[in-house]
């Protein structure tokens, strides 16, 4: 073989399709869009790290939030209550918002680590412990070997572990089993995958991801409501 | 408390109890231990416990520092310090406790069984005796043992190497009678007043009569004499474990690396893990001390989400905040203290449920709280209000089991919330709204708000209000 490729397959710098067959990232998860599940040769990985890449507030998480409810391993992670770890968060999470998204928040929890160093720490303990379902984790600039370590990490304790970052210059080489462009039109979301493992890169598809109307909702049943009163007659 | 004197009791006497303190607790390769090692006395200028090695270099007990400096030169010498015995004597009563019930300590270095009340138990004096023995070798300590029907009488076989574990009383005499009663509890002074009568061994003592000798020596050597002839009862108070757990490890020599006292620390643990073991408890907290060479002892308490007893639990967490912590000078001892513990419910669950996810989370948490801190670690809570600031509230002590599950939430919320809303910076596009929020009169924080949702030029989505004075702020991102 050629020593520079051996090299490169030593450091698991390259992939080889051969041995596509059999390991981790085989086994995939519908997502519940067709269009996504076609350009990721049948839907999410069932563990590993995966990069989103979006401006702050274009709907990823509640993309994955979708994602993650289609999956089968939701009920098995809710029946156990297994966590879901939000760390470094740029703001405030919003409670509410969580619920609405039927997240329970007794199988919550948000670590707002000091340095980039804590976050990687803990990113990677909550990944491996196996009690985690999801790991969401906020930071900007990784390296080769910090992502390589959260992918193994992830790989061992079968979660998933979402980088959230807004850095457009994207290295394309990473060790990450899935990497997503996200970007947003009016009620459409472009999603383009920059690199997914057993798969090609693939050009940006479009699904729709609308805001659901709740708010609407109640009022409709506080109308409802309106119904429920019994006319009393007075007998002459 | 008074007591027959028919009762067996076993003495032990322990002759090198500092000594084997430091060889058990810092010593830790097998080249290290053969070292000439000695415990030196100030007081009395005097060798008092030698080890092997230092017996063949031909260093002897009772030996003044310089002579034996002169002999070897890199002999390792510590200070004798008594309250080390007294510890480890408390330790090894504690140990004890669990075969034999009624023990006295006898600081610094003895310790008394009474065997007669065991002895049913067990089914005779032998398996007594090998319990006891086994549990003994356990601890490490070496230790010479005499069985007699008096406190006094044990005492003085075990000290004079006479001893033996038996309950014939003809041959227990005969042991007896070979001891000198150099070793004896009684005055110096009235030692040397029956040595001029021609009486220095216990034979040779009972052929007078008491009365004989009561006008010759003090009432309290009296007392012993009659004591060692098993006329009168002993007065002692047995031992009686304490509640809480207490270790102290004086360290071999300074240390100011973290790194070097977590082996230190694991045998601390290990300790503490039998004492819970054998209650069938486990605790919450404990607090180690690290006396510091030159400034104030630094406590430190660790905490446990959950429950535990074994010491590799207790390690990592340990270990972990310590990372964090810098000594202002080298440590010389340590106390690990654990005052309140809980009796372990044995779990009735299989290994299948999700009873064993639950000690995995519980066990995640306090180590990402013991290295991190407990207030980086949050969790949500919800609390039923308009008002989107006071809705979520973040509760910093994970333990807490009372979150609010709220039934009817607002759709359309931002997943992100600035902590306080920032003046509207760019030109959006709104994109779904007026929802008029006014509420708060009832308390202080009074809102006033039409929210709208807009999108950038990017594609962000976020949440905006405006005020009654048409300012524009940004209030979410709905990510």
């Amino acid at each position: 073989m050629n020593p520079i490729l051996h090299e490169l397959k030593a450091k698991q710098w390259i992939w080889n399709a051969s041995n596509s067959q059999g390991k981790g990232h085989s086994k995939r998860l519908t997502t519940g869009y067709e269009a996504l599940d076609s350009v990721l040769s049948g839907g999410f990985p069932s563990a590993g790290m995966i990069h989103i890449n979006s401006y702050l507030g274009c709907g990823e998480l509640r993309l994955i939030l979708s994602i993650l409810r289609q999956m089968p391993q939701h009920e098995v992670a809710q029946a156990n209550n297994k966590l879901r770890v939000f760390i470094a968060p740029p703001f405030q999470l919003n409670a509410e918002f969580l619920l609405d998204e039927k997240i329970a928040l007794e199988h919550l929890l948000v670590i707002k680590p000091a340095t980039q160093e804590e976050a990687l720490w803990s990113a990677e303990q909550c990944a491996k412990s196996g009690v985690c379902e999801a790991v969401f984790l906020w930071q900007n600039q990784l390296k080769h070997t910090q992502i390589r370590k959260l992918e193994l990490a992830a790989l061992h304790g079968q979660c998933h572990c979402f980088w959230f970052d807004n850095n457009r210059q994207c290295m394309s080489n990473l060790p990450l089993t899935l990497s997503l462009l996200l970007s947003r039109e009016n009620e459409q979301m472009q999603i383009k995958v920059n690199k997914q493992k057993v798969g090609w890169a693939k050009p940006a598809i479009n699904i729709k991801l609308p805001f659901k109307s709740r708010t609407q909702l109640r009022f409709k049943e506080a109308r409802k409501a309106v119904n429920n009163i019994v006319q009393l007659r007075a007998t002459p | 408390m008074q007591f027959d004197t028919c009762s067996l009791w076993i003495y032990l006497h322990f002759t090198q109890l500092h000594l084997n303190v430091i060889e058990n607790t810092q010593v830790h390769d097998e080249r290290e231990l053969a070292q000439p090692r000695a415990i030196y006395n100030m007081q009395s200028n005097q060798l008092v416990q030698l080890n092997e090695s230092a017996l063949q270099k031909g260093i002897k007990h009772g030996m003044g520092l310089a002579s034996a400096s002169l002999l070897y030169p890199q002999l390792n010498v510590h200070e004798y310090n008594e309250e080390i015995e007294k510890h480890a004597l408390e330790h090894m009563a504690n140990a004890l406790y669990l075969l034999s019930s009624d023990i006295v300590l006898m600081p610094p270095n003895g310790l008394v069984l009474r065997a007669q009340n065991m002895l049913k138990l067990y089914g005779g004096l032998g398996p007594y005796w090998q319990n006891i023995s086994r549990c003994l070798s356990q601890l490490g300590y070496r230790y010479q043992s005499a069985a007699g029907f008096s406190i006094q009488a044990c005492k003085v076989m075990a000290k004079c190497k006479q001893g033996i574990i038996s309950q014939e009383r003809d041959v227990i005499e005969q042991q007896l009678f070979k001891c000198s009663l150099a070793h004896c509890d009684i005055d110096l002074k009235d030692f040397e007043k029956l040595k001029r009568i021609g009486i220095s061994t216990v034979d040779e003592l009972s052929r007078v009569p008491l009365s004989q000798l009561a006008n010759r020596i003090s009432r309290y050597s009296v007392g012993i004499i009659a004591e060692l002839r098993g006329q009168a009862p002993s007065k002692v108070t047995f031992f009686a474990p304490s509640i809480s757990y207490e270790d102290y490890i004086e360290l071999l020599y300074d240390i100011s690396l973290v790194d070097k006292l977590v082996p230190v620390l694991k045998h601390a643990l290990k300790k503490l893990e039998t004492f819970l073991y054998v209650r069938n408890t486990q605790c919450l907290h404990i607090d180690v001390s690290f006396y510091q060479r030159e400034h104030e002892p630094l406590q430190i308490g660790f905490d446990s989400a959950m429950a535990i007893y074994r010491h590799q639990d207790w390690l990592e967490i340990a270990s972990l905040k310590l990372e964090q912590v810098r000594f202002a000078s080298p440590v010389y001892a340590l106390k690990l203290v654990c005052e309140k513990y809980e009796v372990a419910h044995a779990s009735v669950d299989d290994f299948f449920t999700h009873k064993s996810t639950h000690i995995e989370t519980m066990s995640l948490t306090s180590r990402l709280a013991s290295k991190l801190g407990q207030q980086k670690i949050t969790r949500l809570n919800f609390i039923d209000d308009f008002r989107p600031e006071k809705s979520t509230l973040a509760l910093a002590d994970i333990k807490s089991k009372s979150l609010n599950h709220a039934q009817s939430v607002f759709a359309d919320r931002p997943g992100f919330l600035l902590e306080t809303p920032t003046l509207l910076q760019q030109k959006i596009q709104l994109i779904k709204g007026p929802e008029r929020m006014i509420c708060g009169w009832w308390d202080d924080g009074v809102v006033t708000r039409d929210y709208y949702i807009g999108q950038s030029q990017q594609g962000q989505q976020m949440w905006v209000f405006k005020t009654p004075e048409k300012d524009w702020y940004l209030h979410g991102y709905f990510i």
